[in-house]
């Protein structure tokens, strides 16, 4: 009796999880990524208390680039791993919603301060 | 124009970014209601959806950089990133790219347009909703549904706009036109859905029509001339065109869109299945 052997000649692909299974790792890394918008408009609007709102838009404007930046290196680093790629995913989802429209919301707030 | 749409406690809700807000939700919405449709099971399929926001979202912000041809005149790209205009059309070349490039990394081979285009064409008309609250409505018109701007919300737009925010003099309302644009295509895309002979070619069809449409609506847009009596937009929209246009000749030759119109229709193709 022959058993099926594999093609040796193609890569094996990756196992892919189920349909659903990493949505709460997504919902978790959008939630994460919305959190560091968060944060930089709670730091921004500290620096309100103790100057005046054009600086406290540049503060805003320089932390919320910071969080961008380090949201988008973190969610490609966690997006290479298998284990961590759903998080990863929503990590970079999240970054690109703060990106759209989580600063705009910020800045909107902060100017009209 | 409605700047704000109220207070949140002390902090005021920014129309635009929130209208931005719930277009980025009502297109996850349509997106996610397609992939069930279509059976969507393969996880790299939200990889290519982060590739295309994160593109999209990058581009839209420092797409429109490069406004003049000597490239000592432009802000520069920080200045750009923390203060600059965000542009649709940039926005849908780098969402494109993005998708590209993710798909190129995880070796997802499933064309995906037709999953993203009906989603886009309603985030769009409702996202268009803050800009037709806050942004200069477009050119002088005498039609009747021109829009006029009060003394007060023309010394609100000046600092954006300048001399171009004129008040008592109706314009057209070009971010309605839009709406009602991104809401027929939607119905069409919708309705054509199942019935194109390629898989992922929604997205091109919609391409090609928000461009055509795009490209006419900037004559009462009110954005600056640059050049020929074109804007910066019609200029990019030209050089885009010819690729388009072969793209849609070709497939329309290979009888892509010969059952369009028919009554005939098909099953959902999962997307699985549907890769050529």
């Amino acid at each position: 009796m022959t058993q099926p052997q594999p093609d040796s000649g193609q890569p094996t692909p990756e196992p892919e999880p189920p349909a659903g299974g990493g949505l709460r790792a997504r919902l978790g890394g959008i939630g994460l990524s919305l959190l560091g918008y968060v944060l930089a408009l709670v730091v921004a609007l500290t620096e309100l208390r103790s100057s005046d709102s054009g600086y406290t838009v540049l503060a805003y404007a320089v932390t919320a680039t910071a969080v961008t930046v380090v949201l988008l290196v973190l969610g490609v680093a966690l997006v290479i791993p298998q284990r961590t790629r759903a998080f990863g995913t929503g990590v970079l989802i999240g970054a690109a919603i703060g990106v759209l429209c989580g600063g705009g919301i910020c800045f909107g707030v902060l100017a009209t301060i | 124009m409605v700047p704000t749409l109220g207070h949140l406690g002390p902090l005021p809700v920014n129309t635009h970014d929130v209208f931005v807000g719930l277009g980025v939700m009502v297109a996850a919405v349509v997106f996610l209601l397609e992939a069930r449709r279509r059976r969507v099971s393969d996880e790299r399929v939200w990889i290519v959806v982060a590739g295309a926001l994160v593109g999209g979202a990058l581009l839209a912000r420092l797409g429109t950089w490069a406004q003049h041809f000597d490239l000592r005149d432009n802000a520069s790209l920080v200045e750009h990133w923390l203060y600059g205009n965000r542009s649709i059309l940039s926005g849908l070349v780098g969402a494109y790219a993005g998708a590209l490039v993710a798909k190129r990394l995880t070796g997802y081979r499933t064309p995906t347009g037709d999953l993203f285009a009906p989603a886009v064409a309603l985030g769009m008309a409702v996202g268009r909703v803050g800009c037709l609250l806050t942004e200069l409505p477009g050119t002088p018109t005498s039609l009747p549904w021109g829009i006029t701007l009060s003394p007060a919300q023309v010394e609100a737009l000046r600092p954006a706009y300048g001399a171009a925010a004129v008040a008592g003099v109706p314009m057209h309302p070009s971010f309605a036109y839009e709406i009602a644009f991104q809401l027929l295509i939607f119905c069409l895309l919708w309705r054509l859905r199942d019935r194109l002979a390629a898989p992922g070619e929604l997205f091109k069809l919609y391409l090609a029509g928000y461009a055509a449409f795009r490209f006419a609506v900037e004559f009462v847009r009110g954005n600056e001339v640059v050049f020929a009596g074109l804007t910066r937009p019609q200029l990019f929209l030209l050089a885009c065109a010819p690729l388009l246009a072969w793209h849609l000749t070709r497939q329309a030759r290979r009888g892509v869109y010969r059952d369009a119109w028919r009554r005939t229709d098909r099953q959902p193709a999962p997307a699985t299945e549907a890769a050529s």
